[in-house]
């Protein structure tokens, strides 16, 4: 094995707790187990019937969710509500005489009064159109004036499931890329406050090193994408078995997968480089100020969510051929659209001469920095780090 | 292994690390530079293990036959710097480095198992470094310099944080070393254990070299002789003493400790038999004791006398 595969060997097994990321995975499961269960739970309470008294004349067929008891009118709200706790009803409904108001009388806050109102509304408003003599056609045609017929020349629409998958891809790639920075924060800056760094600058070069570094944090990044897209995997297909006709089908066999893994892994390569570079100036985390530039991949995946309607629109399809922003909004537009072989092409070999330079530059940062102890380069020295040829 | 450093040169902004420094390091030795903190020690090491550059002069290892550079395979480091892998197991971070070395995972093993055993740590490899006391750390540390039994070894600092205990058994350990044929190159600034274990030393002050060679040569160079330490049959007055500075010319000066007692500082080409009889001949010896100066006097005389030198030529 080379000496970058040694480094970035260590780097993921490093990384790899197999114990911990079980657990932690069984305690999400659990979470999204119990929030399933609890939800399922409030469905079947949210179905037993309701025991509603309605003291009144109500021309209204309610749902079949009450079971309506007929009491008296013109008793004082003291006494419905001594009927209601000796019949053991739900609410009281009072209908004001000759007029469309209405009282509800319950003993507490229940779920059931939106129904309730809901029906209610809708039995005025079909009792006002009676009055006014309108047909169900007019009345359909008042509701609905417009009627537009959407007819997309694309192959694949933007449709709720597309948009999803994007949504997908994009936090997948955001967690993948912030996995980076944490375990660059813990790897290249922990390194250098341990000062592990001149043992090991005796054993590899600084290149070996830093490509060792981004390769091995870049399968750590990788993995926790794979075991997250697992986990939602697991979460869908528990959405489906417990909850009947709200399947989420991701249309995954349409997408071209292969191709918008392979941008993701690009994307996160090429921040791995800018993390490790960036990580090799921090001294101290807790009291640097460029730890904020760390945050700068949050921008791509932010703009993503902007243009999730548009995929081929002009912001999206432009950013989507600058490395900055392709890992995001390239595998959202393949997830949405067919994205021309053109595009596909061009962005690919930005985002490959993009990975190349970033290495360049990061690896002249890493190399001035990475042992320098108790004190931290200026934004100006780094700038003359980027270009001193002879590091 | 052979090294010459020849002129060589280092700064760091408005200091002068190392100043037109020459020695040589010989295959199968104990090496030791010896000086102060800021004498220029590890910016010397530093530069012949490539972590620094050389601003000017030359390393040429084996007469030149090889490149200034050495392969990674062929040195051991211990940096003044300390640091390993706090969390990881140390069985694991001696793997890492023999990997790194170049050292097939079996022979490491192998490795690794000897020397733990040796500094008594064989049922503590699973722990993390963390684990460990400061001493046995820093024992992890120099097993990572040497587990791929290079032809040279350089520590830096090697006997700073430890105990005397654990500074005797780092010596015992550098002896083993050079009986297994390791050229051994150090960098102390604690001249009594160092005067017991290195074959040739430098002392080092400000960057610049203030005695080079063996303790004989370095002895020799030296101008300053040993003390003779007395002890009086009766008591003597200081006209007594004067006479004995006066009359025997190898005394440079005669100081008295109390009643009894007095020390003679001896010229540095004082012939002993001579001496003794001049002493016998003045002074009622009871009991009497030679010592030669250490290297920690030589160091200091020597830098005295660089220190007065420099201002003589200024003046």
């Amino acid at each position: 094995m080379t000496k970058i595969g040694i480094v970035a060997r260590w780097e993921f097994l490093k990384n790899l707790k197999l114990k911990q990321e079980i657990i932690g995975y069984l305690v999400m499961l659990a979470i999204y187990g119990a929030l399933f269960a609890v939800q399922y739970w409030q469905q079947q309470t949210q179905q037993q019937k309701i025991e509603l008294a309605v003291a009144g004349e109500i021309a209204l067929e309610f749902s079949d969710r009450f079971i309506i008891t007929d009491l008296p009118v013109g008793l004082t709200l003291q006494e419905y509500q001594r009927l209601v706790a000796e019949k053991s009803l739900a609410g009281v409904l009072i209908k004001i005489p000759e007029s469309a108001q209405y009282q509800l009388l319950i003993p507490n806050e229940v779920s059931w009064r939106r129904t309730l109102e809901t029906e209610l509304q809708e039995h005025e408003r079909s009792q006002l159109l009676n009055e006014l003599a309108i047909s169900q056609q007019q009345l359909e045609q008042l509701q609905n004036p417009l009627d537009i017929e959407v007819i997309n020349s694309a192959e694949q629409q933007v449709g709720e499931d597309a948009k999803l998958l994007s949504s997908i891809v994009a936090i997948l790639t955001a967690i993948a890329v912030f996995n980076s920075f944490a375990l660059c924060m813990t790897s290249v800056t922990q390194e250098k406050q341990h000062r592990v760094t001149e043992q090991l600058l005796t054993c590899i070069n600084f290149q070996q090193w830093i490509d060792g570094k981004a390769i091995g944090l870049c399968l750590s990044s990788v993995k926790s994408l794979i075991s997250t897209l697992i986990i939602m995997v697991l979460i869908f297909s528990a959405v489906s078995i417990f909850s009947p006709g709200n399947e989420i089908d991701l249309h995954l066999s349409d997408s071209p997968l292969f191709m918008m893994v392979l941008f993701c892994i690009l994307g996160i390569v090429f921040w791995n480089y800018v993390f490790v570079g960036f990580s090799a100036t921090i001294d101290d985390p807790n009291h640097s100020g460029k730890t904020g530039l760390m945050l700068l991949p949050m921008l791509p995946v932010m703009l993503v969510f902007m243009v999730l309607d548009d995929p081929a629109g002009e912001v999206a399809t432009i950013l989507s051929m600058i490395p900055l922003t392709a890992i995001s909004f390239m595998p959202m537009r393949m997830a949405s659209m067919e994205v021309p072989i053109w595009q596909m092409a061009f962005s690919f070999v930005a985002m490959l001469a993009g990975i190349w330079l970033v290495r360049l530059y990061a690896s002249r940062i890493f190399r001035a920095n990475i042992t320098l102890f108790g004190k931290e380069p200026t934004w100006y020295q780094m700038w003359k780090n980027m270009r001193d040829k002879s590091l | 292994m052979h090294i010459q450093i020849r002129n060589l040169y280092k700064s760091y902004k408005t200091v002068n690390a190392v100043n037109d420094l020459s020695f040589d390091i010989r295959s199968g030795e104990i090496f030791a530079i010896l000086g102060p903190n800021g004498a220029g020690k590890s910016s010397t090491l530093r530069m012949l293990v490539g972590l620094t550059t050389v601003d000017k002069g030359q390393i040429l290892i084996d007469n030149g036959k090889q490149q200034a550079k050495l392969n990674s395979e062929q040195f051991g480091y211990l940096p003044e710097e300390r640091g390993l892998y706090q969390e990881t197991s140390i069985h694991k971070t001696l793997h890492y480095i023999a990997a790194l070395k170049g050292m097939e995972k079996a022979d490491a093993e192998q490795q690794i198992q000897f020397w733990l055993r040796e500094f008594e740590l064989l049922d503590r490899q699973k722990e993390p470094l963390k684990a460990l006391s400061k001493g046995n750390q820093q024992k992890v540390q120099l097993l990572s310099s040497i587990i791929h039994r290079p032809e040279l070894v350089i520590l830096d600092e090697p006997f700073s944080g430890l105990d005397p205990v654990n500074q005797e058994k780092v010596i015992q350990f550098l002896k083993t070393l050079k009986a297994q044929g390791t050229t051994i190159l150090l960098s102390a600034h604690q001249m009594s254990l160092v005067e017991k274990l290195a074959d040739r030393l430098l002392l080092m002050a400000q960057g610049e070299a203030v005695l080079y060679g063996d303790m004989k040569q370095i002895r020799a160079a030296s101008t300053l002789g040993g003390t003779l330490s007395l002890e009086l049959a009766e008591m003597v007055n200081e006209e007594v003493l004067a006479t004995v500075q006066q009359q025997i010319p190898s005394v440079l000066a005669a100081t008295k400790i109390d009643a009894l007692n007095i020390q003679l500082q001896l010229s540095v080409d004082c012939h002993i038999p001579t001496l003794l009889k001049q002493t016998m001949a003045l002074l009622p010896v009871a009991n009497l004791q030679l010592q030669q100066p250490g290297l920690h006097e030589i160091y200091l005389h020597a830098l005295n006398n660089g220190v007065a030198e420099k201002e003589n030529q200024h003046d």
